[in-house]
């Protein structure tokens, strides 16, 4: 089979928007190009499989009744300032970018996908192969995966790596990046994306040459490769790393360079005392599963997660002391000291 | 009830920034005990810190956090035991630039080897990016050598969102740590 199928033609409209952002959705997908899971297009007319709509409009289309709503694109609602996202609805906030989009798309193709599979399911005989069980383009942590190996081999020499319209240059063994110019978002949805083909090629003497005079700095790979496992799915562990397996940190991320959000304080803490399961990590730190698998992805593709096969008789649940009459060491004290400073949890 | 105190530690050699995060935090403008610089062989500063710097903060309830910086040259390092002393932990500040950063860390990890044990110790390095030498995995190979496990960040004090970056690093640390050991948690360090 074909690793790579041909992507479902799905499309896109907006109701109740303005033009100005309607314009700006329209040159948003462009920039994106084929980099999301599926081919998305822009419609005119309400026949698109999803409307991005402002809240009001996305409520008034709820409340419509059954028959008409099933003729009714899915409505994303488009949040402005301090608009709350409904619950288990995905949503598009203000102001917008290629990266949320792109993510916000995939994210309606996974939804999309249950609901032909489930629809498939009902009409099948018991046992017959779904027609969506062949539909598997998606190849996650592409980019994240191929630069890991390339840094892997610890050559030497200058690669050139080709991702869709994105050029990097690499040297792993320095674990270093060449870029003439910074990164932006749009270049980085294209990299991270996980259908864009990723070419690599070691470079030749006078290409290095050209390069280096061309004002090229070589920086950290690491941030790179940590937004690859970060921005990639939230839903799974990247290939190689066991289910059911336990994680370690072999040392802390450098958080002063590396994206991060508060609650990966709290997990690397856990993860360099110990090794949790994901299921066992999400409980200690109280943080959903899908943030868990994206911090374990990240430090996987950073070369700082250590695995373990979990043993029986080293489970552990860190949460299970909660309700013993220890007093815990330091109170409310960094609660006390964050809200003096005003930083960290609320 | 009276108010409790709190006491922070800031160390790092001569330069590595300790009283610009003091001052990047503290509420009152800190105390500051410089006097002309007699040791220009190893680092060119016109003053610098012949005693401690002292900053404090004032916690919701009335309690203080009280912020020292310790003096930097080691013919004061008598002092940084002192100073360790009840400790609610140690922020420790390198600067890269220096001869010897490996050697700078070495000694205030022995100085403050019981606090870096019970994880409350977190490492700032400065200037990494026009001095890249010795890398974070260098200061990695060190600390494990030591048998520490500290996070060790690459920062700039003159922000002060990195200064408060490595308070609550620190303190992560140190909630994870209690997570962990608190009795009936079933848990084990590895």
């Amino acid at each position: 089979m074909n690793a790579v199928a041909a992507k479902h033609a799905l499309g896109i409209t907006t109701v109740g928007l303005d033009l100005r952002d309607e314009l700006l959705i329209t040159s948003l997908l462009r920039v994106i190009g084929d980099g999301t899971r599926d081919r998305w297009e822009y419609r005119d007319d309400l026949q698109a499989d999803v409307a991005l709509c402002t809240a009001q409009t996305a409520s008034a289309l709820a409340l419509r009744k059954p028959d008409e709503r099933s003729r009714t694109p899915r409505c994303i609602p488009v949040l402005r300032e301090d608009e709350q996202q409904p619950a288990g609805t995905p949503a598009l906030r203000a102001p917008f970018r290629a990266m949320e989009l792109r993510k916000l798309l995939d994210e309606v193709s996974s939804l999309l996908m249950t609901r032909r599979s489930l629809a498939v399911a009902t009409t099948n005989a018991p046992g017959e192969a779904s027609a969506v069980n062949s539909l598997q383009p998606f190849k996650p942590f592409r980019f994240g995966l191929a630069l890991s190996k390339l840094i892997e081999r610890a050559s030497r020499d200058l690669h050139r790596v080709e991702v869709g319209s994105v050029i990097l240059h690499v040297i792993p063994a320095a674990r270093a990046l060449l870029l003439t110019e910074p990164l932006d978002d749009e270049s980085l949805a294209i990299a991270l994306g996980p259908r864009t083909d990723v070419r690599i090629r070691q470079m030749d003497d006078s290409e290095t040459q050209r390069l280096i005079a061309s004002g090229a700095k070589p920086q950290t790979i690491d941030w790179l490769l940590w937004r690859a496992g970060l921005d990639g799915p939230t839903d799974q562990l990247l290939p190689g790393l066991p289910d059911h397996g336990e994680f370690a940190l072999r040392r802390w991320p450098d958080f002063g360079r590396l994206k991060h959000k508060q609650s990966h304080f709290l997990m690397a803490g856990l993860l360099t005392r110990m090794a949790h399961s994901v299921d066992a990590l999400a409980l200690a730190s109280s943080q959903p599963v899908a943030d868990v698998y994206a911090f374990i992805n990240a430090c996987a593709l950073c070369d700082l997660i250590e695995v373990r096969q979990e043993e029986k008789s080293a489970l552990r649940d860190t949460t299970s002391g909660q309700n013993t009459s220890h007093t815990p060491r330091y109170g409310g004290l960094f609660q006390s000291i964050r809200s003096a400073l005003r930083f960290g949890r609320s | 009830m009276s108010p409790k105190e709190y006491k922070l530690i800031f160390a790092g050699s001569m330069g590595a920034g300790k009283t610009t995060a003091i001052a990047a935090i503290s509420e009152i403008a800190p105390v500051r005990t410089d006097v002309e610089n007699t040791d220009r062989a190893n680092h060119q500063k016109a003053t610098t810190t012949a005693a401690m710097d002292y900053g404090e903060v004032t916690l919701p309830g009335g309690d203080k956090l009280r912020l020292y910086g310790t003096p930097g040259q080691t013919r004061f390092d008598f002092m940084w035991k002192i100073l360790g002393n009840g400790a609610l932990g140690v922020i420790i500040l390198v600067d890269n630039s220096r001869p010897d950063p490996l050697a700078d860390l070495r000694g205030y990890l022995q100085a403050f080897h019981e606090i870096a044990q019970d994880s409350r110790a977190v490492i700032g390095i400065g200037r990494g990016e026009s001095h890249p030498s010795p890398t974070l995995d260098a200061f990695h190979a060190l600390t494990r050598e030591i048998g520490i496990c500290a996070p060790i960040l690459s920062v700039d004090v003159r922000r002060r969102e990195d200064v408060l970056l490595l308070l609550d690093i620190l303190f992560n640390q140190m909630e994870a740590a209690e997570l962990i050991d608190r009795p009936g948690s079933g848990a084990r360090p590895q």
